[in-house]
């Protein structure tokens, strides 16, 4: 929300984000900071591991995660059901192992459609100078609506639970963040020397965005969309655990633990299992984040 | 100066337009129906028509539009279509737990965060630096209601320090409103501080390597000189917004944790009323959280030509 | 009372150490109570929710209320006459009835609070068919015209759950059936303190200095209505987790409802005590859309409902053996002449034997729509439960899960399944409320005018009426049963069978009351 002129708000941007404005790395610095830092490995391996998980999830789990047996309902964990069971009697093992399949499809999904859209309309804005005013403002209105509320009332307009509407109302309240970030990082582009020169030369607008604002931005937006896809994640969570996400007969560890919620007293086993993956996933995808942030800003990473 | 703030006050007239225009539209295509909701299991459909026309549901998109924006502009939310109550007078009765978490929450946030970065930065690179960033990773990866969870197991129920639940007004004395207070807002700050004290971190270590700051060390300033008064009075543009981006996510934060904490305020207003379709109060009270948001925008970029003599309006 | 004297005394002695003494008296005497839902709607008439009766019973008062036999009882009345033919009906009023705003009770108020009441409830409008008009003779006493003779008229306006007949002054009383009313003028043992009510927070009552208890004993509804607290506060807790807290530590004093998976807990708990207010529990179903296939098809229906084990569907909802009960009827078995029709038909089939009779019924593969609210805990297994078993009996199912308000406003279409329309919804009864033939919808086949599922019969209906002006008790103890026999053969709704919750309530209380509700009378602290 600002109607700054632009140069303070890049300013202001460029300060809050390191990341933001750099040249392209090259790629064997890259592939350096990436033996030298131990978070990426650390992230990277463990969103492996979740993933694996999530593939082979029908061999890992010992049981169907929906198959109900309210006979056995909120059993501790056994040997029969690793984790226990829910008030339904399904094997929150099972479940939870399924769930890893929600959490990434969300967290990825919505990285790279808040990315893509909201690159489209930075793009637009930064470079369509009598668009700008409309779309910043309607970014503006947008953003000034808390996320959570934003995406529980498209949930509840697009008729409840699928993994498509989750990932689509969560995309929707990403989406001005991105769009901002991207207009903010054109904008300082636009102002090095050589795109003013290449603006002179009479480059077409496609062609400085293709040559010199892309290179430029693909980083930092990179960056931004681990973030977002961590954030996805937790939101996803929120949503089923508010009971605005999705329904219980599709896996997710938000609702697993929605459904635990009212027993995590007597069986913190329900909240606890999930809670403990999401967590980790969730940090994996941080720590990767941090991990590539440091290596496209040199700057940083020098002293890291 | 003045006519830039009026400029910025004249800008967001556009952004509340938008967002009033926006949720009035999304609500109005958004599935459910307050009339069923209301009439209950038996109602027959009949039933539930005659109760959507007392209610005035059935009338058309612009006429219902007008009628609210003008009723917005006169100051008049209108009436809950569940308790019939003034949507003022139920604003009214949850602003105070709600504003009352978030100051406390920003406090608590503020006062441990911004240390913990400095330290950070000037520590940079050891174990202790190590340890905190460590702990940021981990306070914007845990989900905030486990954390919630996890405090009240331990510090209520196997402590017993604290209460479990519930809201005391301050008008019942500031110390048991304090108590109340406190597991939902360390619970709320945990990735409050998480981000503030990332972000002090990375600007300082930026600004510490600047030349004025070697110049201030070389002319023998203190190190705590050097860190609070040179360093962070620079680094404090970015850790402002980043806190004024913060509060967005207190309120969103808000929506659950009042609900863990049974806290009776406007986050819980808004959820139970989103679920049952109440549209005059999720439209009132979307419309006070986008405003608070726009202003507290507007106070941050007036601060900081108070905290950067260097940018200038 | 003395104990509170002596402590005003010794505050006018020494105000500065009295003070915490005189507020911990006062406290003493509120009764806390966390409700089973939030209170939104304050009109007892207007809305069914359990939670509204509950606050209903505190503002307001009924000309009779039941006994644990569910006889009815006088209560505000005095007493009543029936002229020969049984057409004419008179009550009169106790005397030194007072509403809240100080205005006695006369009879014109009572007429036109049973008139607007004869509008909106089930049983209240099967009365109204059979009156000519709700009047009165003179302050004291209201009389009821009928056109045809309607036996259960003091049952009716004595119905103890989902909008049981409460007397309101006139002027509110005339308001329009379809909005509701705000003002909290009543003449019961309460009164609504407007200023402090919170809605999703709190609610307060004060006691009603003015009201005149009858002698004898409380029972349900009826007897004396003897209030021991100065205040009763009810505190609206979303997080059922929190109020069990809440009562362990001694924060409240009684909670509506407990979690039959934290029951354990409080069992254990040396101060607090399970309570069950409503002995007759709350019956499961499954109601049918008849207007749309496949369900419009009778036999497809009986094939279902010879596939149903109700034994996981209650165990979904209730932990405890003792908490939950097979009942094979769509009447609530254990109240007065209900009989266990479904036996040797319900259960009879097994999967492979269910999914041929569905077939040979004539089911052609359609899609059948299984709305399920997630919102709703007592709901939500069944819809997940009903998917499963209708799935494996070889039915093509959407299961389709929103929230409560999506799931409402989807019951209502009549449409097909492609245009928006449903097939199957599951929901709950208290077996109060649904125990005769006239007030039971799910057994009701009013077709589009009555409850949404839309089932038609006839003959069903003819049974009803026939039963409601039975001429003496044998006949309609046989036609009641003919209703239940013709119900489990139509199988208009599948029944779930009857499940049983517990409130908890502070072991230094005593005397809390069995009912339909929770009631605030009668209990007090020791």
């Amino acid at each position: 929300m600002t109607s700054a002129p632009p140069e303070q708000e890049s300013y202001v941007v460029a300060r809050a984000m390191p990341a933001i404005i750099s040249a392209p790395p090259k790629r064997n610095a890259m592939m350096r900071t990436l033996r030298r830092h131990p978070t990426m490995w650390l992230g990277g391996t463990l969103l492996a591991l979740v993933a694996i998980m999530a593939i082979f999830a029908p061999i890992i789990s010992t049981s169907d995660p929906s198959a109900m047996n309210p006979a056995v309902r909120v059993q501790p964990p056994s040997a029969e059901a690793w984790f226990g069971t829910d008030m339904l009697g399904r094997d929150i093992f099972a479940r939870s192992v399924y769930g890893a399949r929600v959490s990434l499809i969300v967290g990825i999904g919505v990285a790279l459609f808040a990315t893509i859209v909201g690159m489209i309309i930075g793009l637009t804005a930064g470079f369509v100078r009598w668009a700008d005013g409309i779309i910043m403002r309607i970014m503006d209105g947008m953003m000034s609506i808390p996320a959570i509320l934003l995406a529980i009332a498209l949930m509840t307009l697009m008729r409840g639970g699928s993994v498509m509407n989750v990932i689509l109302a969560i995309t929707i309240a990403e989406i001005p963040r991105v769009a901002r970030l991207t207009r903010s990082a054109v904008l300082s582009v636009r102002e090095l020397t050589y795109v003013e020169a290449a603006v002179a030369c009479g480059t077409s607008k496609l062609g400085i965005i293709r040559l010199h604002i892309l290179p430029n931005t693909v980083a930092p937006i990179t960056v931004q969309a681990t973030y977002i896809c961590a954030s996805a994640m937790i939101t996803e969570a929120i949503l089923s655990f508010i009971g605005a996400g999705l329904p219980t007969s599709i896996p997710s560890w938000g609702n697993i633990m929605a459904e635990g919620r009212a027993l995590w007293q007597v069986k913190p086993n329900i909240v606890f299992f999930p809670a403990i993956f999401l967590s980790v996933t969730v940090l994996a995808v941080n720590l990767l984040g941090d991990g590539l942030r440091d290596a496209v800003d040199p700057r940083l990473a020098k002293r890291v | 100066m003045g006519s830039y703030i009026f400029r910025r006050i004249l800008a967001t007239i556009p952004v509340v337009l938008f967002v009033m225009l926006f949720v009035f539209s999304l609500l109005y295509i958004t599935p459910g129906d307050p009339a069923a909701i209301l009439a209950g299991d038996q109602a027959t459909q009949a039933e539930i028509e005659a109760i959507r026309i007392d209610l005035g549901l059935d009338r058309s998109f612009p006429v219902r539009f007008v009628e609210w924006s003008s009723g917005v502009l006169r100051g008049d939310f209108g009436v809950s279509i569940f308790t019939r109550l003034p949507v003022s007078t139920m604003i009214q009765q949850r602003v105070e737990p709600t504003l009352s978490l978030m100051v406390v929450t920003m406090v608590i946030a503020i006062t441990i965060a911004v240390p913990l970065g400095v330290l950070a930065a000037w520590k940079h690179g050891s174990l202790i630096d190590r340890a905190i960033m460590l702990f940021a990773v981990l306070g914007f990866s845990v989900p905030v209601f486990v954390i919630g969870y996890v405090l009240a197991w331990t510090f209520a129920l196997q402590l017993g320090w604290l209460p479990v639940q519930g809201y005391t007004p301050f008008s019942e004395g500031p110390w048991p409103w304090l108590r109340s207070l406190l597991l939902p807002s360390f619970t709320l700050a945990t990735f409050y501080i998480a981000i503030i004290a990332r972000i002090t971190r990375a600007t300082m270590l930026e600004i510490l390597q600047q030349d004025y700051i070697r110049t201030a060390r070389g002319k023998g300033a203190s190190e705590q000189a050097v860190l609070f008064v040179h360093a962070l009075r620079n680094a404090s543009v970015p850790i402002v917004t980043v806190i004024g981006i913060g509060i967005t996510l207190v309120i969103s934060g808000a929506v659950v944790i009042e609900s863990v904490f049974a806290l009776p305020g406007l986050g819980r207003l808004i959820v139970d009323s989103i679920l049952r379709r109440d549209y005059p109060v999720i439209q009132a009270v979307i419309l006070i959280f986008s405003f608070v948001y726009v202003i507290i925008n507007l106070l941050i970029d007036l601060s900081y030509t108070v905290i950067d003599p260097r940018i200038r309006y | 009372m003395i104990k509170r004297r002596t402590l005003l005394g010794a505050a006018a002695a020494s105000p500065l150490l009295s003070l915490p003494a005189l507020g911990q008296s006062a406290n003493s005497n509120v009764l806390k109570y966390v409700p089973s839902g939030n209170l939104t709607v304050l009109d007892p008439i207007f809305t069914p929710a359990a939670v509204s009766v509950t606050h209903g019973y505190c503002v307001f008062d009924t000309l009779y209320g039941v006994d644990a036999g569910q006889n009815p009882q006088p209560q505000m009345a005095a007493g009543h006459s029936v002229s020969d033919d049984g057409l004419e009906w008179r009550i009169t009023l106790r005397d030194g009835l007072k509403f809240h705003d100080g205005e006695p009770v006369r009879a014109q108020d009572c007429a036109a609070s049973l008139a607007r009441w004869a509008q909106r409830d089930p049983f209240g409008q099967a009365l109204n068919a059979a009156t000519e008009s709700f009047g009165y003779v003179d302050d004291k006493t209201i009389v009821i015209k009928l056109n045809r003779p309607f036996g259960p008229v003091l049952n009716a306006i004595g119905k103890p759950h989902s909008r049981p007949a409460m007397m309101m002054p006139e002027r509110l009383a005339t308001t329009d059936p379809q909005t509701q009313i705000t003002e909290m003028v009543g003449s019961g043992p309460f009164r609504f303190v407007a200023d402090e009510y919170v809605s999703g927070d709190r609610v307060v009552y004060e006691k009603f200095a003015d009201y005149i208890p009858r002698e004898g004993v409380a029972e349900w509804t009826s007897g004396g209505k003897q209030v021991n607290f100065d205040r009763l506060d009810w505190q609206i807790m979303p997080d059922a987790a929190t109020a069990i807290a809440a009562i362990q530590a001694g924060e409240v004093d009684w909670i509506g409802t407990v979690l039959t998976d934290l029951q354990p807990i409080l069992e254990m708990h040396p101060d607090v005590n399970l309570h069950r207010t409503d002995p007759y529990g709350v019956l499961h179903v499954i109601r049918f859309n008849h207007l749309i296939p496949p369900f419009d098809n009778v036999e497809i229906r009986r094939a279902v409902l010879k596939a149903v084990d109700q034994v996981p569907f209650l165990q979904s909802v209730a932990a405890k053996p003792e908490d939950r009960e097979e009942c094979l009827a769509l009447f609530p078995c254990g109240t007065p002449g209900v009989e266990q029709v479904g036996e040797g038909i319900m259960g009879s089939l097994d999967i492979e034997a269910a999914k041929e009779a569905v077939m040979a019924a004539g089911y052609n593969g359609e899609p059948v729509v299984i709305l399920n609210p997630t919102d709703i805990a007592s709901i939500h297994p069944h819809g997940l439960l009903a998917a499963d078993l209708l799935g494996k009996i070889g039915f093509n199912v959407d299961l389709v899960e929103t929230d409560w308000g999506t799931v409402v406003q989807r019951r209502v279409s009549k449409e097909t399944v492609e245009n928006g329309g449903w097939n199957i919804a599951a929901t709950n009864w208290p077996a109060i409320s649904i125990n005769n033939p006239a007030t039971n919808a799910t057994t009701r086949g009013l077709g589009e005018s009555g409850w949404w599922g839309w089932y038609e019969d006839v003959e069903m209906e003819r049974l009803v009426v026939d039963w409601l002006g039975a001429a003496d008790e044998k006949a309609a103890a046989k036609l009641y049963l003919d209703v239940q026999n013709r119900a489990i053969d139509q199988v208009p709704t599948l029944p779930l069978g009857l499940s049983y919750s517990s409130g908890a309530v502070r072991a230094d209380l005593q005397g809390a009351l069995q009912g339909s509700v929770d009631m605030f009378w009668n209990i007090r602290r020791t």
